[in-house]
Parts: C-alpha cells; structure tokens; sequence
C-alpha cells in the first residue's frame, strides 16, 4: 500500500514543487543554464518532487509505455478480424431483433448483411484477417486479438466516453489519465499523456482525454496535426526568441523580488518555473515531434507519402517518437468507422488507411526492440451488428452498432502473441466465450503497466475512485 | 428558537406527562400542539397566551410564582432561572410554533452514542438487507446529520460579546489553545485588494484604493463592503460560483452539443438572486419546484431550469427509457450534492458503504422528480431580462438559414433532374421524391441519382446546418429552459421543443437493481432523506418531510424539507460554501461531502453557530459576508516569516493563524485583464457572448453527429465579447482553451472548489496568446493616452495592476526594459493581418468514407472589428506592451493574498 498514489481531494491541489527544489538558480540568469539542461531532466532537481515524476510500478510492469490506437465510430468486427462465413447464406434475408435495446436500430425491416470482403488466415497463429490487411499480416503473430468484450452503450459518445474513461457519461480521468498519475512519466519536458487525434476531434470532445477530477497536470495534451502543435506554444508573429527572453527576463527578476518578499509562498516558485520550461519546451518540441528528421526508409515503412496511408502514418510514427522519448502513453486516433451504409468503400478505405501505419509501427518497436516495453492496444468504441435496416427508402449495405460485440487486439506489454482469446457467435451479433466488460479490459490493461486498479484510487466526492468505477477483474487468458 | 430550544425543552421536562402519549396525558392538557397549550387543559384555561408571558398559565407554572399553580410538579425537575426567562422570552415573542415541524427526536440516538461511545442505529426508511439497516454508526461520523446547535460563544471576556465577532472568539481560542500567534492586519491595500475580488471578482481601481487607505473613519471597511455588496459586479461573482455547482452551460453535451437557446435566463435569474439578497430557502425552492409554486411567474419557470443544467442527450439510437432514467438519476444526484452536499449517486446500486443513506431514500427521492417533464415554457420576458442584439441576431440567424437552404435546393434540384432523365428514360412518369418511397425498387431512381460524393457529404452538413440555425432561432423567443407536471412518458429529442403528452398518470418508480432501469425491484413512494433529524417518519400529511403522491407538489414538499430550518444539511452547506469562497477551505473541509468520507469541521461549533445566525437572519448571503469580512480573522496578513512556527504547528493552516493567499480563477484573470487594460464593458446579462479564444481551437473541427459543428466565431464587435466571462457562451464540446487550463472546472460535474494547479500550458496562453497580447497593448494604449512620459507611466501601469505604485529601482529597471525594447520595435514594424473569413472543411462521410470538401463562411468576420492591434499603434506603445505583459503575467498580479 506504502506505494499507492492514494491522495485526497481536501489536498488543495497547488500541484507545485517546494520552494527548496526551485529557488536555486532562479532569477535572470536562468535562462542561460536552461537550454544545455533539457535533456538531463531525471538529475533535474525538480524532477524528484513533480506529481510527474516517475514512479515506482505499484505491480511488476510488463511495458513501460502504451499506445491506445483508437478507431473512433465503432470499426465492424466482422468485416476485420472477426469474418462470421454464415452471413454469406443469410445475405439480404429477414432480420429480427430482439432484446432490451428498443432503439431507431430495432424498428423497421431489418435484414442481415454479408461482409463485402473476403478473408484468411494469416501468420503462424492462423488469426483471421479480411483481406485489405495487407501488412498487418506480416506481423500477425505479434498480436492477441481479443473477442470477448463487451460495451454498454450505443451512443457513439457515451461508448467512447466508457473505453476512454470507464465511465459512459464522462467528467472522470481517461485510462492515459490514470497512467500517468500512476506512473508519472519519463520525460519532464514534455507532456506524460499525449494524444494525436484527426483533424476533427472526435464526438464527446477533449472531455475523451481529460484529467477528470484528477489533477490538471494528468490531461491529454492533444498535438494537433495542423497549425501548432501545442496551443500557444509559440508566441504571435513578429516577436523573436531574444526579444522574447529579454521579457522573461524582466519577469524572473519581478517574480524573484516578489518571492523574496513572501518566501514562504510555495506556488511562487513553482510557478517561476515552469516559464523556463515552457521557454525550453517552446524549441524542444517542434524538433521532436518533427517527423521529417527520421530518414526516408522509414517513412516509408509507415506508409506516410503515400496515398491513404499518409495522415495515420504520421500520426503513427509520431506515437513511436514520443514513446521513444519517454512519454508514458498515447493515444492515437482514426475516426470515421461508422459505416451504416456503403461498408465497402468505407471501411475499404480505412482499413487501407491504417494497415500499412499499424503494420509499420509494430515493424519498427519490434526493430528498435521497443516492442516488449511498449504496449498497443487498437479498439473502437463498440462493435457493428451482423444486419441492417432500410434507410433514406432503399436497401443500404452497412452496419449498426453493436455493444454486444466487437474486435480488440492487443500487441506488446506482455498479452498473449500470436493467439487469438474469446469468441462471438456465428453471425457476430454478441460475445460467446471469454466474455468480459470494458472495465476488464481496463483493469487488464493498468496491471500490464505495472498498475493495480484496486490500488490506484483518488479520492474524490465522497469514495475513493478508480478507473474501473467499482472494481474490475483481471482477463487472464489475454495474458502471459 | 423554539425548535431549538423551547421544543427540547418541553420534551424533557413536560412531555412525559403532557404529550408524549396520548393515553395518558395528566390534567387532559396536551403540549404538543399549540392548539393544545391555546386550549389549556380541564381547568378550560388557555396556557397560552401569546404575546403576554404574564398571563400564560404555563409561564406562571414554570416560574413557581403561585403556590397552586409550579409545573414541573417536583423541585429537582424545577427549570432554572435561564429555562424560565427562555419560556418567558418566547411567548413575548408571540410563541411561535414552527409550522409542520416533527419533533427532531432522532437526535436523542445520536446524542446516546456520543454519551456511551457505542455505535449507534440509525433509524431510516430501510436497507436492501436487514444488516445494512442494523448498522452502527460512530456519532462523529455523522456530525453533519444532527441538528444545528448553538454553542455558547467563548468569549475572552463576557462584555466582549457586545461589540466583538463570535469568529474572532471561536479561531483565535483554537490559536491560543494551539500557543499560535496569529498574524496582525494586513496593509489596507493589501484588504481592500482581497476584498474586491472575493465579492466581485475584479481588482480595485487606484481610486478605490486611494480613497479606502485615506479614511481615518471607524466605518472605513464596512463602507467597502457596503459598495462592494451592492455592486451589481457581485452577483457575477457569487452566481459564479452556484453555477460551478449546478454544471451551467449553454449547450447540451454528447454527440450533438445541442444549443440550449433560452438557458442564459437561468444564468442570469441566477446573477438577479444574489444581487437581490434572495433569501437562500427562496433560491432554493424556485429552483426546485419554482414552477409548481407560480406557473404564471416567467422568473420561476426560469429558476426550475436548475433541473436540468447537467448534460444530457437523447437521439436516434437511444433508448427512451434509458434516457429518462439518465436524466432522474442526474437530477436526484444533482440535488443531493447542490443543497444537501452528500453524493446521492452512490445510494442507486447499492445502499450507502459510509452514509446512513439507504438505496431506498435515493429512489424516494428520485420519484419526487417523475412527474417532472421537459418543457420548453412559455415565460415572457422580463422588463430586466437585456435583450440587448436581438434583432441583429435574429437577422443573422434568418440569413445563414435562408444560404443554407438555398446551397440545399441547389443540390436537391441536381438530384431531381437526375430523377427526372431516369424517370424518362426509363419510361416511366416523373413522381416527386416523396412519392417513391412505396414504389418497387425497379420503378424508381436509385438512391442518390445523379449526387456525387461530394454532394452526399455537403448535403448532409447542410441539413444538420439548417438543424441547428432553426434551434438558435429559439434565442430570439420568449422561452425557459424549464419543466412542468405535465404528463408525457417520451422524452423529448435533442432537437424538438417538447414531447407530445402520450399518458396520463405518474410513472410508478421502483428501486432499481444495481440502478437498472431494466430490474426494477420494489415499488417507493416519494420521500426524504430518512436519517435526517425528523425526516425518519411519514408522520402526518403537513410534516415538513412528507411528499404527497399527487401528480403536483412532489417537488415542492421537497423543496420545502431541503429548504426547512430543521434540515441540518442544506443550512450547514450553505453555510460552509460561503466560508470557504472567502478564505479558501470550509469549517468542514469537503464542501460536496458531509459524509463519513469527508473531512470533518475544523470549528464545528463555529459553523453551527453561524448557521444558527445565517438562518436568524432570513437566510441572507450577504449578511454572513457582513459577518465574516467585518472579523478579524479575515483581516489578517498572509505569511508572514515571523508566522514560521505558525506554520509548524498548523501545517495547512487550518487554525486560520494567517490569510491564505489563492490564486486568481481563470474567470477573475480574464476580467481583470480587461478590467486594467480598460477595455471591459460592464453590461450585464442576456444572450451569451462569444470572447476571441484561440483561432486554432475556434476553427477547429468538431465532430458532432452525421457531420462537424459549426466554428466558433466571436462577437463582431469588442464591446459586445469583451465581457465578463461569466457571460461568455459556454460549450460542453468546446473549451475556451485559456480557461480550461486555468481550471475553469468542465460543465459535466459539479464542482464546489476550483483547483488552481500550476502546468506549463498555462505559460503558453498566458504568456504567447493573442488575448493575452492584445490585452497588454490595450493597456499600453491607455497609459500613453492617460500620462504624459515614460515614468508616469511606468507608475499608471503599477497604479493599476497591482495597486501600488513602483519602487525608485522598479521604474528604473522597466524603463531600461523599455529603452532597449523599443529599439527592437522600432527596427521590426509588424504585419498587418486580418482574420480569414472562410474555412475550408476537408472532411470524410461518416457512412461512405469518401473525402469531401466544403467552404465554411466566417460571415463575422467578413465586417469584424478587431480589438487594438500593433499595426495600428507606433513603437512606443508597443514597447510598452512588452511592459504590460510581464506585469500582468507576474506572481503579484495573479495571486491574491
């Protein structure tokens, strides 16, 4: 217990570093010794006191970092890594459905929907590809598909809100969240919980990657694609970095004099601070997120240049930079997977969209021997249903939602290669066999990285809280 | 008075003979009514005679003052002279009998346990299991569950109590007692500093300061608290921090963020409130049952829309049920944890682990609320009510419809004529697309004839465009985000105003298994929290926690038990918040939780003896700010090196030895920018306003379902977006991304304290940000145009962000600032920019995966009038900019001690 990060909400969360770790060196001069520093951050003296720091796994830890590769709007089981051959002979037939999810999805006539693609077995494990996974085949026996979760919700945001956060209905700390509060990261110039979503941010907002009642130091910081990177990370037009320095300058010596005059204030410091990291983050981060500096072959290797494959390929290889850099977790997104209609092309082009990326990104952890200590994890929010109903007064070729069932693959961090664990029945409409709620998952996924969820608790209104909201239990057969 | 004290009092002394049991009540006088005292007992004598001690006969009993007549009848049961004179005082006072008051005699098993030490059972309406009701409680555990009491006040010296403040004797005994030295009083600057931003959110002018430093009178902080508490600025401040509790927001949440056109209203009843000194049982019963009180009253249909701050979304592919449950389930928790501070939602599955709150209180509670449907009412508005750019709005909103509704004909007409070759070529007669729904798939065009991707993808923004124009139109219309009795099972859709009545009769609620809304268990009728004082027993249809089961009035039973003298919860919370806004932390430490779980009152005598006051007092807030502001625990310095053992001793400073010093809410940095660089305008209330936020995050895509939400546009002109926030325009789905990070706490939980963390992001907006710069070269303009050289100016802009003026070496080391800045400026002339005024979307169809493309029109800021820019001003002032950013980026700007 001495290592659980329990804290307690009546602790006024200042999150600041005492004065002590601060006060040296602070002042005008700084900003000369920063620069030659900002790798050396883990003999920083500021590192031992930050709530970011690296911490000791509460449980032996299997991967140091974890890249959540999410597939927003529900990606078809079926049409994946899940192909259900029955629906072949039921193609076009009646459809009726029963059960508790009296919704849009059950009125109307309904008919069952074959997979527009074909399928095999794929690597030495034999695990069920369809056939646009091209590359993904290739490293087939590095991942352990999982079929047995199971989510709650059919509403697109809710189910993200509940694999992001474990709670439906959002407000509470994502999974990276928890992780880094765990964990801390090992990094400190940069953010420990990075996510890189599409351009457009998926339904349910930055509210999918918050702190919750965490403290603020735990949120994902989301690394746009576009414009800048982080928020504000530079200065507007026309004000160049010496000119800049010269301001900072002024306000390290008013804050100095204004420290002196209330030296017990522990926020001052703290607050000193982190205008030098910023100022150093500020030339930093452009560099590392800067793709263009890894060479040409492995660009390539992603996918990126290419038509498709292009925009996740980045996003991809960013996530292994960032990893290698010793951010704690990453979560990157590909979104549009909610093919009510036209399932061919769609979920056609985006399984093109990710196989080569996916594929590449396991290549490369694999090659720089990153794998093992890194865990991936590729989901979406929920699963898409074996039939359809009749929309805009013709027959569409597409799916619905589908709590019920759903493809998951985990690869690295210790879960099972090569295997696939669990099953859904024959036409895919529900989970069979090691069947499990997301919360499993979740608690699952923290022991890999060294995280009891019983014991990874904040207190907060009233209980202390954790990511699986009552207790979860482990998935053993997912692994080793 | 009475409940407190004259009531117990009877119990003990009278009761056993007089009341308590109806078959054997001596003398045929009862006194546990005051009919009966009226009525007196075989002597046919009334008792009682209010307003007239003298010739109340129980008065003359109590007293001994005639032989015949000394009640209680045996000597050691006599009352003292202090009983005496408190009989005597109350029937002076007329002899009020609080009104559909049960006796509280709960309490008794809490004051046993607190004798024997034992736990004890709490009495309830009753667990899932028998053992969970046989549950023992340890007594402190529930503190907050026993009635207020009134502490004697631990006077230094008796006289003390004519002139000073019960706060003082309380804190400063603790100190004593704890060998603390408290700190002296801060410097009047420093307070009046303190003050300002405690009761209305903005730093005092140098006027202001001036003008308080100089007055020699003995009134000299009474009269700022005076004009500080009848600022209108004050309600902003206060309303603030109860919609942080109630989660405000203008829009809906989840995938759709739908616009809630008309909830401003309730923001600004909200400002209206605490401006007036509504008296806070008032404030709370409209909120809960307003309508049921006066459907007629606009103002009350408004205050109801507290029911239905939380984000909450019903669409195509939820299930009704479910969606209704949610929003019972939000409301009942929301309830709890606004007036009550207790988190009901632990009590939905499963009976309370720490709490004597037993599953079945959380659905008795929550069927207080099924009869409560959404409506979009009817509430005319009010002469106060701004409706400051209603017509300009209403123009625009009409304009942007009309273009989207043309670009849709456009593409309608496309795919007609389409329909119309195939129709012919087909041979077939021409039938309109509405018609050929029914036709054999063979007779009609296919699907989508004659569109594009393109089109499909730009059809679809369109139509959800059109969708969400025509609810902004609502803005413009004399609604409340409200609800009412009326029956309806369904409830009404993200998008529809209101549901269609569908039956007739309250649904039946049912405890639910695990919270299930597909196991409902066994049938509850409406009720109350049952561990509260008097709340355990349905004792009679006018008891204060009886619910009637009639379709109307379930919500105002409630609100009157939650807002009733007797409720020890909402007084004592109430009372806490208040505290704990003016010095950082509650008496009682979790202002959300007055469980086992939460932090127990660091001077809970204090805090009941405050809440016995607040109460006395009508229930009036800005009578305990008089309270707390006028003592001088609230005038002490912060730390200071001499209070170093202080610190030792009470590490987080819970004994109050000094001012805890916080840093501003992001809110309060915002308007004080504003504030100081002049350029906020102060009108209050109406349509919320859109502030410039970062134009990345503004232009952003957001998804929102079947396509992406429109972009964020500010207010076209500075005047109308450069507001107080509070009357900023506030998304669930979008973060202004310099609040957030200032912990603006996000609308889907409530939050009773801000958290005020240190990250880096924050150096970022505060530092790099375009607000952040225009704000410093608007206040570098206005020193150049208010004093005349560079000093004078150096002092201004002291003057006016920190209150003070600079030292000899500050003016020296800003204007070496200055003189090697302005060199910089003069030899880097900036770039003109303007913002753009398109968008272009690049987007992928949700359903066909296909990439679309289409331009978004920022009309806003096709006519924008930008705030000051460096292009428009010369290099001194621009120079001066630089100046003002450090300053107002400096720790003596945004902590306030």
């Amino acid at each position: 217990m001495e290592q659980t990060p329990n804290a307690v909400e009546d602790k006024q969360d200042t999150g600041t570093l005492s004065r002590r770790d601060f006060l040296f060196g602070l002042g005008p001069s700084i900003g000369a010794i920063a620069f030659s520093s900002l790798l050396a951050t883990e003999e920083a003296p500021a590192a031992a006191s930050s709530p970011l720091a690296p911490k000791q796994p509460i449980v032996p830890a299997k991967a140091k970092a974890c890249i959540f590769l999410m597939m927003e709007g529900g990606p078809s089981h079926i049409d994946t890594f899940d192909p259900k051959p029955k629906l072949q002979g039921l193609h076009m037939k009646k459809f009726v459905r029963t059960g508790k999810n009296f919704s849009a999805m059950s009125s109307g006539n309904r008919y069952y929907v074959q997979s527009p693609f074909s399928s095999r077995r794929v690597g030495r494990s034999g695990a069920d590809m369809s056939d646009g996974f091209k590359h993904l085949a290739g490293v087939a026996d590095e991942i352990c598909f999982y079929r047995g979760c199971q989510a709650e919700s059919v509403n697109h945001p809710a189910a993200m809100y509940h694999m992001n956060t474990g709670n439906r209905f959002g407000g509470d700390p994502a999974v990276g969240s928890w992780v880094t509060y765990g964990l801390g990261t090992l990094n400190q110039n940069l953010p420990a919980f990075i996510v890189l979503p599409e351009l457009a941010y998926p339904q349910g907002g930055a509210a999918n990657w918050s702190n919750g009642f965490l403290p603020a130091h735990y949120q994902g910081t989301p690394l746009r694609s576009s414009g800048s990177p982080i928020l504000d990370i530079h200065p507007p037009a026309g004000i160049s970095r010496d000119h800049q320095r010269r301001s900072l300058d002024l306000l390290a010596s008013l804050n100095q004099a204004h420290l002196e005059k209330h030296p017990e204030h522990d926020e001052l410091a703290a607050r000193m601070a982190n205008y030098e990291l910023a100022f150093r983050m500020q030339m930093e981060v452009p560099d590392i997120i800067d793709i263009d500096r890894e060479g040409e072959k492995t660009k390539a290797l992603y996918g990126i240049g290419a038509e498709g494959t292009d925009a996740f390929g980045r996003r991809c290889l960013l996530a292994r930079r960032l990893v290698e850099q010793g951010v704690r977790f990453v979560q990157v997104y590909s979104g549009g997977w909610d093919s009510h209609d036209f399932l061919e092309r769609a979920h056609g082009a985006l399984i093109h969209s990710i196989d080569k990326p996916i594929a590449g990104l396991i290549t490369d952890l694999r090659q720089r021997g990153l794998l093992d200590e890194t865990l991936l994890i590729w989901c979406g929010e929920f699963g898409r249903s074996p039939d359809n109903g009749v929309r805009d007064g013709g027959v569409a070729y597409g799916r619905d939602h589908n709590p019920d069932a759903m493809a998951m693959w985990f690869a690295g961090g210790g879960f099972k290669a090569g295997h696939i664990i669990g099953a859904t029945d024959d036409i895919g409409a529900k989970a069979i066999d090691v069947v499990h709620p997301i919360r499993d998952m979740h608690v699952t996924v923290l022991r890999q990285l060294g995280l009891d969820d019983n014991k990874l608790t904040y207190f907060h209104g009233g209980r202390f809280k954790q990511l699986s909201q009552f207790g979860g239990s482990l998935i053993k057969e997912l692994i080793t | 008075m009475f409940v407190r004290d004259v009531f117990p009092l009877f119990q003990q002394k009278c009761f056993s003979c007089h009341g308590d049991d109806p078959q054997s009540i001596m003398g045929g006088f009862n006194m546990s009514s005051r009919e009966g005292l009226l009525k007196g007992g075989v002597s046919g004598l009334p008792a009682l005679a209010p307003g007239s001690p003298e010739k109340s006969r129980i008065y003359v009993a109590a007293s001994w003052q005639d032989a015949d007549l000394q009640m209680p009848p045996r000597e050691k049961n006599r009352l003292n002279t202090e009983q005496i004179e408190l009989i005597h005082k109350w029937i002076a006072l007329g002899a009020p009998w609080a009104d559909t008051t049960t006796p509280p005699k709960e309490d008794a098993w809490v004051q046993a346990s607190l004798d024997s030490g034992d736990g004890v059972i709490v009495p309830t309406s009753g667990g899932l299991s028998q053992a969970w009701s046989q549950r023992r409680y340890q007594a402190e555990d529930l503190w907050a569950f026993q009635s207020v009491k009134r502490c004697p006040i631990p006077w230094d010296d008796p006289k003390d109590g004519d002139k000073g403040n019960p706060i003082d004797a309380v804190i400063d005994r603790k100190l004593k007692q704890a060998g603390i030295q408290p700190a002296g009083p801060a410097h009047r600057r420093i307070w009046i500093r303190r003050a300002s931003f405690d009761l209305i959110g903005l730093p005092p002018t140098p006027q202001e300061i001036r003008r308080f430093v100089e007055d020699e009178s003995p009134e000299a902080y009474e009269k700022v608290i005076n004009r500080l508490l009848a600022s209108p600025h004050y309600g902003e401040q206060w309303g603030r921090h109860w919609l942080d509790v109630v989660r405000y927001a203008d829009t809906s949440g989840f995938a759709n963020d739908y616009e809630r056109p008309n909830a401003w209203r309730y923001r600004d009843y909200v400002i209206r409130s605490f401006n007036e000194d509504k008296p806070f049982n008032r404030f709370i019963i409209e909120q809960v049952a307003g309508d049921e009180l006066d459907p007629a009253n606009p103002e009350l249909l408004i205050a109801v829309g507290f029911l239905r701050a939380g984000p909450w979304e019903h669409t195509a592919m939820s299930v009704a049920a479910e969606t209704r449950q949610f929003f019972l389930d939000d409301v009942t928790n929301s309830v709890g944890e606004s007036f009550l501070a207790t988190p009901l939602r632990c009590a939905r599955c499963h009976d309370h682990k720490f709490d004597p709150i037993p599953t079945r209180d959380y659905y008795r509670m929550q069927a207080v609320f099924a009869s409560a449907q959404f409506a979009a009412a009817d509430a005319p508005f009010l002469p106060r009510e701004n409706q400051a750019g209603f017509a300009e709005g209403k123009q625009r909103v009409q304009r942007l419809l009309k273009e989207a509704r043309d670009a849709l004909a456009i593409i309608q007409a496309k795919e007609d004529a389409a329909a119309r070759v195939w129709f012919e070529e087909s041979g077939l007669s021409y039938r309109p697309k509405k018609e050929r729904r029914k036709l054999p798939e063979d007779q009609r065009p296919p699907r989508y004839v004659g569109l594009t991707y393109q089109d499909l993808g730009v059809r679809k923004a369109l139509q959800k465009r059109i969708q969400r124009l025509s609810r902004q139109m609502d803005r413009y219309r004399p609604l409340a985000f409200s609800v009412d009795n009326r029956p309806a099972t369904k409830p009404a859709k993200a998008g529809a105003r209101q549901a269609k009545p569908r039956v007739d009769k309250v649904p039946q609620t049912h405890i639910l298994m695990g919270g299930s809304v597909y196991a409902p268990g066994e049938s509850v009728t409406p009720g109350v929290l049952s561990a509260l004082p008097g709340s355990h027993d349905q004792k009679a249809p006018a008891a204060f926690n009886t619910i009637p089961i009639s379709r109307d009035g379930r919500r105002l039973a409630l609100a009157n038990w939650l807002a009733n003298p007797n409720n020890p919860l909402t007084t004592r919370v109430t009372v806490n918040r208040i505290w704990q806004y003016h010095f950082g932390r509650g008496l009682a430490g979790n202002p959300n939780n007055f469980g086992k779980t939460g932090t127990k009152p660091t001077h809970p005598e204090l805090l009941d003896w405050l809440t016995q006051t607040f109460i006395e007092r009508g229930w009036s807030i800005k009578s305990l700010h008089r309270l707390i502001m006028g003592s001088q625990v609230y005038r002490r310095a912060g730390y200071e090196p001499e209070m170093r053992k202080a610190k030792e001793k009470n590490p987080a400073n819970q004994l109050l030895a000094y001012f805890n010093p916080r840093r501003m809410s992001a809110e309060e940095l915002r308007d004080s920018m504003l504030a100081v660089s002049g350029e906020l305008n102060p009108e209050m209330g109406g349509l919320p306003i859109k502030p410039e936020i970062n134009m990345e995050v503004a232009l952003q895509p957001r998804h929102i379902m079947g396509s992406v939400a429109e972009a964020y546009q500010p207010s076209r002109t500075p005047a109308e977006r450069n507001r107080r926030t509070i009357y900023a325009y506030r998304l669930r789905g979008l973060a202004d991304p310099m609040l957030e990070v200032f912990n603006q706490p996000n609308a889907d939980a409530s939050c009773e304290r801000r958290m005020a963390s240190t990250v880096t992001p924050q150096v970022f907006s505060l530092f790099n940000s375009q607000n952040s710069h225009d704000r410093a070269l608007a206040l570098a303009h206005r020193l150049m145009q208010e004093r005349d050289n560079l000093s004078q100016r150096i002092q201004w802009a002291y003057q006016l962000a920190y209150g003070r003026g600079p030292t000899t070496d500050e003016i020296t080391q800003a204007s070496t600032f200055f003189d090697s800045t302005v060199t910089y400026h003069h030899q880097h002339p900036p770039k003109q920019q303007s913002p753009p005024t398109q968008v272009k979307r690049h987007m992928f169809e949700e359903m066909t995966g296909e990439a679309f493309e289409y331009i978004e029109r920022l009309d806003v800021y096709e006519d924008y009038v930008a705030d000051l820019k460096p292009w428009d001003v010369g290099p001194q002032t621009r120079a001066l900019a630089d100046l003002c950013l450090v300053l107002m980026n400096a720790n003596e700007f945004v902590y306030i001690y």
